[in-house]
């Protein structure tokens, strides 16, 4: 293959990548989102395979390269899968962080409620939008599990080092 | 003995050279980390979708556009100097390198025109979780931008010189990833504006 065939295709798959581009411009003139995101993310698919392929040459690239490549996409999915339970829910306080609160209380008076203003006796919402309480002590001591693992640790922190 | 240089450019257990092999090394691990962060990027803006929609309609799409077309150019460019560098043509594969490193200033400087003007109109890294993104996302790109622009400046005197030719080309494919990037961060951040 001449030198100039090179180039020229060279040019030629940066010419289709600006086609590409244009065409996901068009594409969000209608102002539909589903439509605009959508295309969007398929043309900027084709346009990245067109550039690894042709640009970093992947096409003519050994097996290794692929594997390498293709792992780490699955790795990324692999997170993705990870955080989507949590991220994906729409209702619920699981955007809440309480902990601060009963870490002030622990340090505080080590666990103990004693002017009784924390989060206990309150409902608390799952993830799933289900009211729960969250201290169920039979004896009705005030604490919970948050507090004497905070208590733990702020006593650990007090503990002389040897 | 001749005591040739002690680097291992061509046996690897891989049969590919080292110093490509690296650089697919640092592409996958960016893989992951730009790939994160897309893929928080959609599931908030999934979440979000009036909001981050509202947010998203004040980012400068005209920037985005010239900055896209700059990086797809600039990638023409190092392929076309990698392929100058492969025949051995040093002058041209010199002057290939610098137009894109002329193409990473140019989008630099849109890309820093455009956060001035929207850093002034109160569009801060703090404003909402919509700009923390957009400020993390296209910071860490350019950030990539810069470091690129660098290595290019570097191996273009050695490539000028005729020396490490290879390297022209494992800078241009960390290029073409930077490049791969944007394609990705353009409709997000700035198409998905409705």
């Amino acid at each position: 293959m001449s030198d100039d065939h090179h180039v020229k295709r060279y040019i030629k798959i940066w010419l289709w990548l600006l086609g590409l581009f244009v065409l996901s411009l068009l594409a969000a003139i209608p102002g539909m989102l589903i439509l605009t995101l959508v295309s969007a993310f398929a043309i900027a698919l084709v346009k990245a395979g067109m550039v690894t392929a042709w640009f970093m040459h992947l096409n003519t690239e050994k097996r290794y390269i692929w594997y390498l490549f293709f792992s780490c996409l699955a790795l990324m999915g692999l997170f993705y899968m990870a955080i989507f339970p949590d991220l994906g829910r729409m209702e619920g306080t699981n955007w809440v962080n309480t902990a601060p609160h009963g870490v002030a209380k622990a340090v505080g008076g080590h666990g103990d409620d004693a002017d009784g203003d924390d989060v206990h006796g309150e409902d608390v919402h799952d993830g799933a939008g289900h009211a729960t309480s969250e201290h169920t002590d039979e004896s009705g001591a005030d604490h919970d599990e948050s507090d004497e693992d905070a208590a733990a640790h702020s006593d650990d922190a007090k503990a002389p080092s040897n | 003995m001749a005591h040739g240089k002690p680097i291992a450019t061509t046996r690897s257990a891989t049969g590919i050279p080292t110093g490509k092999l690296a650089v697919w090394w640092v592409i996958a691990s960016e893989i992951v980390i730009f790939g994160g962060l897309l893929v928080s990027y959609l599931l908030l803006r999934v979440r979000y979708w009036d909001e981050w929609g509202e947010a998203a309609a004040h980012t400068n799409v005209w920037c985005g556009l010239i900055n896209t077309i700059v990086l797809l150019t600039s990638s023409l460019f190092i392929v076309l100097a990698h392929h100058a560098a492969e025949h051995n043509d040093t002058k041209k594969a010199f002057r290939y390198i610098w137009y894109t490193i002329a193409g990473g200033a140019i989008f630099l400087c849109v890309k820093g025109w455009e956060w001035n003007n929207e850093i002034s109109h109160g569009y801060t890294i703090t404003a909402n979780t919509f700009w923390s993104f957009y400020y993390v996302a296209c910071g860490l790109h350019g950030l990539h931008v810069i470091g690129g622009m660098v290595i290019m400046g570097i191996i273009s005197f050695q490539a000028r010189a005729g020396k490490e030719l290879h390297r022209v080309e494992l800078i241009g494919i960390y290029w073409h990833f930077v490049d791969v990037v944007w394609i990705f961060l353009f409709p997000l951040m700035y198409l998905a504006n409705q």
